[in-house]
């Protein structure tokens, strides 16, 4: 009885792993996005709000009328606002799932999907499940896309491209002119493209969010990707929502109603609640704050860092000044192991693990959290150069 | 650029179909498999309790550390006991989701599955899905498998089949014995068996469940698939837990972590929280007593019961008597237009819609829903 091997990726993925050692050693944890911090008070509260209500009857229902309603609300007061109906919208149990879900809806066996490098991990397995084929794309050094490249890996096979921003590592923004540029290149093809928008509305430097779906054309093929886990720090409640035309929209849910139906209700309520008194300055505030604390923090580390992140969780930083001849990979054990500080290496986000001197930080965590893995950092500075 | 067909199911299921005719007709509705009494405030609490004690973030892959060990020892508790260890067992968000991501984890495109119909309408959908192909074995007139066809459905290209216990939507239930008739047609192949297994806490009268996980060989070779919200009738909650040996496990998590990661968390602490005071016998005496009541009530209308439900939420009933020229999807249409009782037809459980002249009745419903549905019946005396 054989199974076949649908992706490339480690059996236990990286943040498992970095995840592991990090309690087995005791390290502060800034490798995995998800917060350290207390949801506030009102997100509990909502919750159990729903809870004491009577939702039984919405149990069969895909998505909760106020969720609904309140969601289109939140997506038309977006800096940028998108525009939508309700047969535009469909809400479903996480990003991960959102985006295999899409690949599924077009992806036939053989199909090749453009992904550019580096990537968030899940995208080859979604992509391979589907037998389809993963084509990298690298990025520039400064991880803006390198459009001759991919112009040029475009092929009568592509069905889709993966486009991600707020970009996971790097931080880095998509701006209009990406769109149209991205657009040009892929006006006279069925390229479709799924845009992974998880980081959304958290974008820094007064710098807004453009999303996919705001191209005139491309909204007309495209899926984009929304969390509400990482706009409300409840990476744990599994709650997030597409946006794409209805046809697609159609598409969406006739595969999601047969793979899992509906999501939490309770959540769902919650959400409503959430979004109803959801202050899209206030939530770039608060992460902008902790982004400036932990560069301010790194100052007096042994890294570098090039350019503060534009949105997201994530700060990307390099250490391959200070410590030549090492993979991050192994760097990155060694600063959990020695140094009591876990974070990403980069070669994580690259399918043949290329080592990129390079380490990701979630600084979505307490201030507490923040300083207490800047003062570990300084110990390093005290050592010789990891090796 | 098209988007193509990827299953035959239908563009909106049954279940919602009927949910919404039920709503515009004010009908009461005894369609979908949701109950529609208040879960357990203890229930509520710990939820309340495990959102405020901060677990919001990311819950393990496997599943809440805490569950999966309280989860091992209320299976081993069982009246039958079921053992397994922590690298045999993952929570899912949803069986309807964990049936579908085992199809992925082994399935490769031209694939047989084997389906006995009826059956539950998310199956064939997943299958196709997965690049399979659906090989549909029909149960006799009274649900029961004939074991021939099985056999003649069974082919070199055969990967899996799909078996339900108790059975949506007949209320069946496969014994011992069944089990092991069962693996003798299989023992010499490599099929894989997907035990839905959704309704194992719901078994009347001196039915016993048996998992397709209690039998010595066939555990090494399948996936059982449970669901809280049938067990603690939290339908809304999208949670189940999927078992199988740590061979297969392996395998389903590959295409799980991938494709999902992880549960909601406060509700898997919560959940393992109340596995710890669940009352199982309690639990099932109060639906048996739900079936039973509807059951006597029936008695006062034209319709007519085949067999009992030995299990799950359903009954199934014959309505040849009220009409025997409509289809039974175009019965229950009618009676939910009419008799303002919406209701499933047992066509939409197979991929022909073969009419049957039986539609089914959800009994997990409050006692006074339960009775407006049965007066509103009566009428059609």
């Amino acid at each position: 009885m054989n199974f076949k091997k649908f992706h490339s990726k480690n059996e236990v993925n990286i943040f498992t792993e970095i995840g592991k050692l990090a309690s087995e050693f005791n390290a502060v944890n800034l490798s995995q996005g998800s917060p350290d911090y207390d949801l506030g008070d009102e997100m509990k509260k909502f919750l159990m709000e729903g809870i004491h209500t009577d939702l039984t009857q919405y149990c069969a229902t895909s998505i909760l009328p106020d969720l609904e309603k309140n969601l289109l609300n939140f997506i038309a007061r977006r800096p940028i606002p998108i525009h939508v109906s309700n047969k535009e919208i469909a809400v479903s149990i996480g990003a991960t799932y959102s985006l295999y879900v899409s690949l599924a809806t077009f992806l036939e066996a053989g199909d090749e999907v453009i992904v550019l490098e580096p990537c968030y991990e899940t995208y080859e397995p979604a992509i391979g499940i589907r037998n389809a084929i993963p084509v990298y794309v690298p990025m520039d050094e400064n991880f803006e896309p390198n459009w001759q490249k991919i112009k040029d890996s475009i092929t009568e096979k592509t069905a889709a491209i993966i486009i991600n921003s707020p970009h996971n590592p790097s931080g880095k923004l998509w701006e209009e002119k990406d769109w149209n540029q991205l657009w040009e290149i892929i006006k006279d093809t069925k390229i479709i493209v799924i845009s992974d928008e998880v980081y959304q509305v958290i974008t820094y430097d007064g710098k807004p969010h453009y999303s996919a779906f705001h191209h005139p054309e491309i909204k007309e093929r495209c899926f984009c990707i929304y969390s509400f886990e990482k706009i409300f720090h409840i990476s744990g409640w599994k709650a997030s929502y597409i946006i794409a035309n209805e046809k697609f929209v159609k598409c969406f849910n006739n595969i999601h109603q047969y793979l899992s139906f509906t999501i939490n209700v309770y959540a769902q309520f919650a959400l409503a609640k959430g979004l109803g008194i959801f202050d899209i300055e206030k939530n770039i505030q608060f992460f902008e704050r902790k982004r400036d604390l932990f560069c301010d923090l790194m100052k007096d580390s042994p890294f570098q860092i090039s350019e503060k992140t534009q949105g997201g969780y994530f700060q990307t930083v390099d250490f391959s000044e200070f410590s030549k001849g090492i993979s991050d990979k192994d760097f990155s054990i060694s600063l959990i192991k020695n140094y009591k500080i876990a974070s990403i290496p980069y070669s994580a986000f690259y399918h043949n693990h290329k080592n990129a001197g390079k380490l990701r930080f979630c600084f979505a965590k307490k201030d507490e959290t923040l300083l207490l893995a800047a003062e570990n950092l300084q110990e390093l500075l005290k050592k010789a150069p990891l090796s | 650029m098209k988007l193509s067909k990827k299953h035959n199911g239908a563009e909106l299921t049954i279940f919602s179909e009927m949910s919404a005719l039920a709503q515009k007709n004010n009908a009461v509705n005894l369609s979908q498999g949701f109950p529609d009494y208040e879960i357990d405030e203890k229930l509520k609490k710990l939820l309340a309790r495990a959102t405020n004690q901060n677990h919001n973030q990311y819950a393990p892959l496997s599943g809440n550390p805490l569950l999966i060990e309280n989860l091992i020892t209320f299976n081993k508790n069982r009246k039958k006991s079921l053992a397994f260890s922590k690298e045999e067992i993952t929570v899912i968000p949803g069986a309807t989701y964990g049936i579908y991501a085992a199809l992925t984890t082994i399935l490769e495109p031209g694939d047989e599955v084997i389906v006995f119909e009826p059956c539950y309408d998310s199956y064939v959908p997943s299958i196709e899905m997965n690049g399979g192909i659906p090989i549909f074995v029909q149960l006799d007139e009274n649900f029961e498998l004939n074991w021939d066809e099985f056999e003649n459905a069974i082919s070199e290209k055969t990967r899996a089949v799909i078996v339900n216990s108790p059975h949506n939507p007949t209320g069946k239930i496969w014994t011992e014995e069944n089990i092991e008739k069962f693996y003798s047609y299989i023992k010499d192949t490599e099929i894989i068996v997907i035990s839905d297994e959704v309704y194992d806490q719901l078994v009347y009268d001196n039915y016993e469940f048996y998992s397709m996980f209690h039998h010595p060989e066939l555990k090494k070779r399948c996936f059982s698939i449970f669901s809280f919200g049938k067990m603690f009738h939290i339908t809304g909650w999208k949670i189940g837990y999927i078992v199988a040996d740590e061979k297969l496990m392996k395998a389903f998590r590959s295409v799980h972590q991938y494709m999902m990661f992880c549960v909601n968390s406060p509700a898997q602490f919560a959940l393992a929280k109340y596995l710890e005071i669940f009352d199982v016998e309690e639990n099932r005496k109060i639906m048996q007593n739900r079936r039973d009541l509807f059951m006597d009530l029936m008695k006062e209308t034209p319709f007519e019961f085949t067999d009992l439900a030995n299990g799950s939420y359903f009954q199934v009933a014959n309505f040849k008597n009220i009409n025997d020229k409509m289809t039974d999807k175009e019965f229950a249409v009618w009676l939910t237009e009419n008799y303002k009782v919406a209701t499933i037809p047992i066509s939409a459980f197979y991929h022909n819609q073969k009419n049957t002249g039986n539609i089914r009745f959800c009994f997990a419903k409050k006692e006074e829903t339960i009775i407006k549905a049965v007066e509103n019946l009566r009428q059609l005396n």
